[in-house]
């Protein structure tokens, strides 16, 4: 169902339009959250947070704007608070070896080795370029919806995501190369 | 090439976003097409970008839908109101424009020009506007009668009532207030509070028809003044306070009936701001006049008549302002700001005084006068949260 149809539900206080709309995004705004916030626990927390000021604020939602976008914006900034209100999250959010930054142990043992490398690289990007290139990589943005969603220009946005794309290349040069040369062979 | 090359790999990320414009496109691509290491940089990215999109994203935790919705049902529907987004500073900045054009409009801008207190003068009134509508204390209203029957007030009366109109600056927060404003149920419009604001020491009387306009209609005043108790959300309030200034502003300038307006050009202003007539006044200043007054500590909200400002040049205000992390870093910032015990404080020159003000009046900004002894040779200003 198109998302004006929900929003106009969900507006008028209908619980289950406004559950419809969200679950089309919630996944992504849960995958920005976790990487913002290095763990499960906290970045559902904030997601279920930043829903209810969706909700609360719907009122207020000028439907020029993109809903999906409105949504991601408020997810970032709930996960911003979180980091600022509370040290913990924050210190292991900058941690890249703290346990939840990237995936389990148990779960990278499921997993295999390359998709374990990559996780650990993403985490150990600094926060601001790390969300521009979950953005862009992961969530699928264009820089505008990027941009939108933090709050600064397309410029800042073309920027950290190109130096984030370069120290993750650096990261993972090894690994790339090595992934290049059993591509030409298999050809 | 060495600057293509420089140039490329600052663009090669947005080259494979598909997020140039044409013609940084092409350079690019003419580019890569050209040189090998760039080539092979453009080739690592797209390895990199693959590895990126393969990853799964993570599932939501099982329960995550169950808790919401048990969240949801907890909530009382949405509000339909107003809502302000954090980047309120872009909003205040449109409104303190709009007010802006208000002002010029309505002549009144020229007489800021002239002096920056009557300009501080005029932003306390925009709060008294609202707190005057809204009110009906009889202390209050004795004060304000005590300036009215005596032509000549005593500058003690002048100062108790500046105080009484202080604690009412945060009757605008009341949205009652505002409503009251809106539909339109006071006839008083944007000028009436005034004229209830001059009962600063007055000069012997001068025989201007403009000062005869600034105080004669405080009659109107009876149902003046109430303390109204304060609220939090001040900034919630913000735009709506200046759609409220809109519309009264609009209806007021033809209300305004000044008692014998010589010619409607001159009138105007003359309401709004007394010319300083220096040779008829004995200079009397309020700052510093006798302290018998019995009402404490919120110092008296800042209005110096034009007296003061070509007495003294220069002022040194306090002015509570919302969301006052956002102000003072901005202050920090351009005007080089420093930090004080409970806020921030700046030197500023007339000009850049004024635009201070402007910028704070996006932020609800209360000002009041300091008083003080020593003289002053440039604007102080300190600014601290409102609460």
């Amino acid at each position: 169902m198109d998302d004006r149809i929900l929003v106009s539900e969900a507006k008028k206080g209908n619980i289950s339009s406004f559950e419809k709309l969200v679950e089309q995004y919630q996944t992504k705004a849960f995958n920005l959250a976790y990487r913002i916030l290095g763990n499960s626990e906290d970045a559902a927390d904030a997601v279920q947070d930043a829903l209810i000021k969706v909700y609360k604020n719907l009122g207020s939602f000028r439907e020029s704007s993109k809903f999906s976008t409105w949504l991601y914006r408020i997810t970032y900034n709930t996960c911003l608070d979180y980091l600022r209100k509370n040290k913990r999250i924050a210190a292991s959010a900058l941690d890249p070896s703290s346990p939840d930054n990237g995936p389990t142990l148990q779960e990278a043992a499921e997993k295999n080795e390359r998709t374990e490398k990559i996780q650990r690289a993403v985490a150990s990007l600094s926060p601001e370029y790390r969300v521009a290139v979950v953005l862009r990589d992961i969530n699928g943005h264009s820089y505008e919806e990027a941009a939108l969603i933090l709050g600064c220009s397309i410029g800042t946005v073309k920027s950290r995501i190109n130096r984030g794309r370069q120290k993750l290349k650096e990261l993972l040069s090894d690994y790339l190369e090595q992934n290049q040369d059993t591509d030409r062979q298999n050809q | 090439m060495k600057f293509l090359c420089n140039e490329t790999r600052e663009n090669l990320s947005a080259f494979l976003d598909g997020e140039l414009n044409a013609n940084e496109y092409e350079i690019v691509k003419k580019h890569i097409g050209e040189c090998e290491l760039c080539a092979n940089e453009y080739k690592a990215l797209c390895a990199l970008s693959n590895e990126l999109h393969a990853l799964d994203a993570k599932p939501l935790p099982s329960d995550f839908n169950h808790k919401l919705h048990l969240r949801l049902m907890n909530e009382k529907k949405p509000k339909s109101g107003l809502f302000l987004p954090r980047n309120i500073r872009a909003y205040s900045a449109i409104a303190a424009g709009i007010l802006l054009f208000i002002l010029v409009r309505s002549g009144v801008y020229d007489n800021l020009n002239k002096s920056t207190t009557a300009y501080i003068d005029d932003a306390v009134l925009q709060y008294e506007t609202e707190s005057m509508d809204n009110s009906e204390s009889k202390g209050a209203d004795e004060t304000s009668e005590g300036g009215i029957a005596q032509p000549q007030p005593s500058a003690d009366v002048g100062r108790i009532a500046n105080r009484d109109n202080s604690k009412n600056i945060t009757a605008k927060q009341d949205n009652n207030t505002s409503q009251k404003i809106m539909a339109g149920s006071q006839t008083e419009g944007f000028e009436e509070p005034r004229q209830s604001l001059p009962v600063l020491p007055t000069p012997a009387p001068v025989s201007s028809d403009a000062q005869a306009a600034v105080f004669a209609p405080s009659e109107n005043n009876d149902n003046s003044v109430t303390p109204s108790p304060e609220t939090e959300n001040i900034g919630e309030n913000v735009l709506e306070d200046v759609s409220v200034f809109t519309e009264k502003s609009a209806d007021s300038s033809e209300q305004i009936s000044p008692p014998e307006p010589t010619s409607p050009a001159d009138t105007a202003p003359a309401l709004r701001f007394a010319p300083p007539v220096p040779t008829a006044t004995p200079a009397p200043q309020p700052t510093v006049s006798g302290g018998g007054s019995t009402v404490a500590s919120p110092p008296a909200p800042f209005k110096a008549s034009s007296h003061d400002t070509e007495v003294a040049g220069f002022v040194s205000v306090t002015v509570r302002v919302n969301s006052f992390d956002e102000v003072a870093s901005v202050l920090k910032e351009k005007y080089n700001a420093k930090e004080q015990e409970n806020g921030v404080y700046i030197e500023l020159d007339s000009e850049k005084f004024k635009e201070v003000m402007d910028f704070l009046l996006g932020y609800g900004a209360i000002v009041t006068q300091d008083e003080t002894e020593e003289e002053l040779t440039v604007n102080k200003c300190v600014v601290i949260p409102m609460n």
